[in-house]
């Protein structure tokens, strides 16, 4: 599903420097990988390129078939729109819009619109949040954000779901509620996901870890603790 | 759409004062030229309602300036009615005159002769000046001066009592014997024009080149149309109106492209948010456009409404005051709006869409 090639991400200026060094990745589809790593080694900046959000300087993305680094921004945009949501550490909610209305726009914009009131409500009973689909983002507790924005991602039925430290601003019990979530994504015929975080404790709810540092991922490793996700159907 | 109008919502302060800004223009430009406009056509209405088919005026004068002085000889008119075609002459002095602190245009007439070319004075109440010392003024000035027939008024320096109300529209708004206002105004023997009725109205442009060529340094101005023909004689109309109208072009640009600028600012993160939910940039684009034509649409609703307030307000102080604010200057004016609206929100609009993905979501 996800297939990365001696990846190099530079962000030139006055001073080059290089966030990714040469970075080989490979998540099967279906796989809950986790991408475990110090600050400022580089995690983000993979979860950007991963995504289309970023160029790379050099090497090769390959996403569900979909070359990413040959692709222009264009291309990237649309493949972005239908294949791929994100959960961020920060939310990343519509603060103008209520719960609904961010889902309803994730959906329309991902030309996904079709279905989206029955999904939509699915996804809030899933969530747990059917009584605050009127309630605006600053309205809500913060774990209570992070599961619309959870919500959010699914909406548009995306092939892989990119998380970027989705419990960096949640406390222990909404940090473990949310991982929880995430375990139940993945245990269902839902998309390959690919979190990246710091935290040992929550990387020990993946099937998978990649280790990374400087830049640089390590061998993967399966996490006896977890189900691989692998094992089940995948669309 | 339901993004844009949350957007508004959000902030409710900015977006009523870019509203209130841009309804100030629209209903400075309707204003403006409904008045300009009004008193225009108000006056060459009336010169129209005396009934007469030809205006003879000074060669070279336009519509308005030759309504201020007596320069033509008064025995003009003898040759006039000499000349095949013309049926009646009327000879008219006019003035501006001060009363109650506004100026009026006054008429000097003998009013046998200006009821020989048209309606004539049209009298509501009393009766036309017979003698000196006499007036009549139209109802319109009598309603907003209180004045009735036996009344007194002071103008030109003298007293005069009110003979008779005119019905409203028809010349000027206060009358006098022609030769009491010429004796008033040291031009006796002369007049400022002659309104001139034609034997048929098949005759009436050959009688205007008849009186030309019989009486040098004469104009002859058919009636018919005449409210154009002023429009075009008043030079400088065209450029203030189309001054107004930019100006407020440039007012709803100006306001909307700073609203626009420092909302697409505020909602960096937000563009980032949707660019990675894979937007593209004419999504961005056009939310931004359609942010800003509902702004503009309120502005030019809200200008409607203040247009409708000042106009009035205006009628209610000025009751001699005409505002013609016409279906076609209301289109216009909504039109220069919301163009105004759109183009503003271009260049933000841009610059939303270029905003890199990433940095956008890392703005504070």
């Amino acid at each position: 599903m996800i297939h990365v090639r001696q990846l190099v991400k530079e962000y030139r200026g006055a001073v080059s420097t290089a966030a990714l060094r040469g970075v080989d990745l490979d998540v099967e589809a279906g796989t809950f990988a986790a991408v475990v790593g110090p600050s400022g080694c580089g995690k983000s900046t993979l979860l950007y390129v991963l995504g289309g959000m970023l160029g790379a300087t050099s090497g090769t993305v390959r996403v569900g078939g979909f070359d990413v680094t040959a692709a222009g921004e264009r291309a990237r945009t649309a493949f972005r729109r239908t294949e791929i949501g994100f959960v961020f550490q920060k939310f990343n909610l519509l603060g103008a819009l209520d719960v609904e209305d961010n889902l309803r726009l994730a959906a329309r914009i991902a030309g996904r619109a079709d279905g989206a009131a029955e999904r939509i409500d699915a996804l809030l009973e899933r969530v747990g949040l059917t009584g605050k689909r009127r309630a605006r983002p600053a309205e809500l507790s913060q774990g209570e954000q992070q599961r619309v924005a959870i919500a959010r991602a699914l909406v548009k039925e995306p092939r892989i779901l990119l998380a970027d430290e989705p419990t960096g601003n949640l406390d222990t019990a909404s940090s473990r509620a949310i991982m929880g979530l995430f375990r139940e994504v993945a245990g269902g015929p839902g998309p390959t996901i690919l979190m990246i975080t710091h935290n040992p404790e929550c990387a020990a709810v993946a099937d998978v870890v990649i280790p990374m540092e400087d830049g640089r991922t390590g061998a993967p490793y399966p996490n006896a603790a977890a189900r691989p996700s692998a094992e089940r159907g995948r669309r | 759409m339901t993004l844009a109008v949350a957007a508004i919502l959000q902030k409710k302060l900015r977006s009523a004062i870019t509203v209130l800004a841009v309804g100030i223009g629209v209903a400075l430009l309707l204003v403006l030229v409904g008045l300009t406009r009004g008193s225009m056509n108000e006056v060459a209405q009336r010169i129209q309602n005396v009934g007469a088919d030809l205006l003879v005026q000074p060669a070279g004068s336009t519509s308005f300036l030759a309504l201020k002085s007596g320069i033509l000889p008064e025995r003009y008119a003898d040759r006039l009615r000499e000349i095949p075609g013309v049926a009646a002459v009327s000879p008219v002095v006019t003035w501006t005159a001060s009363f109650r602190d506004a100026l009026y245009v006054v008429y000097g007439i003998d009013p046998a002769q200006f009821a020989s070319i048209g309606g004539g004075l049209r009298i509501l109440e009393g009766r036309a000046m017979e003698a000196r010392g006499e007036a009549v003024v139209d109802s319109r000035l009598a309603a907003h001066a209180g004045l009735r027939p036996g009344d007194r008024i002071e103008i030109l320096g003298a007293t005069f009592r009110i003979a008779g109300i005119s019905k409203e529209g028809i010349g000027a708004r206060i009358f006098f014997l022609k030769s009491e206002l010429q004796e008033m105004l040291h031009q006796e023997d002369r007049v400022s024009l002659f309104f001139v009725r034609c034997s048929s109205p098949g005759a009436v442009k050959a009688t205007a080149l008849a009186i030309e060529a019989a009486l040098r340094g004469v104009k002859c101005q058919l009636l018919e149309g005449f409210a154009d023909d002023m429009a075009r004689s008043m030079r400088g109309l065209d450029e203030f109106v189309a001054a107004v109208t930019i100006t407020t072009l440039l007012v709803s640009l100006l306001v909307v492209s700073l609203t626009m600028y420092m909302t697409v600012l505020e909602k960096t993160r937000d563009i980032g948010i949707l660019r990675s939910l894979g937007a593209s940039r004419r999504f961005i684009v056009g939310g931004v456009v359609v942010e800003s034509v509902l702004l503009t649409i309120a502005g030019v609703a809200t200008g409607y409404a203040i247009t409708a307030a000042a106009t009035a307000a205006l009628r209610a102080r000025y009751p001699l005051l005409t505002v013609d604010v016409t279906p076609a200057w209301i289109a216009l004016a909504g039109c220069v709006g919301v163009a105004g609206g759109v183009l503003g929100a271009l260049y933000p609009a841009w610059l939303a869409a270029r905003q890199d993905p990433v940095r956008a979501l890392s703005y504070e």
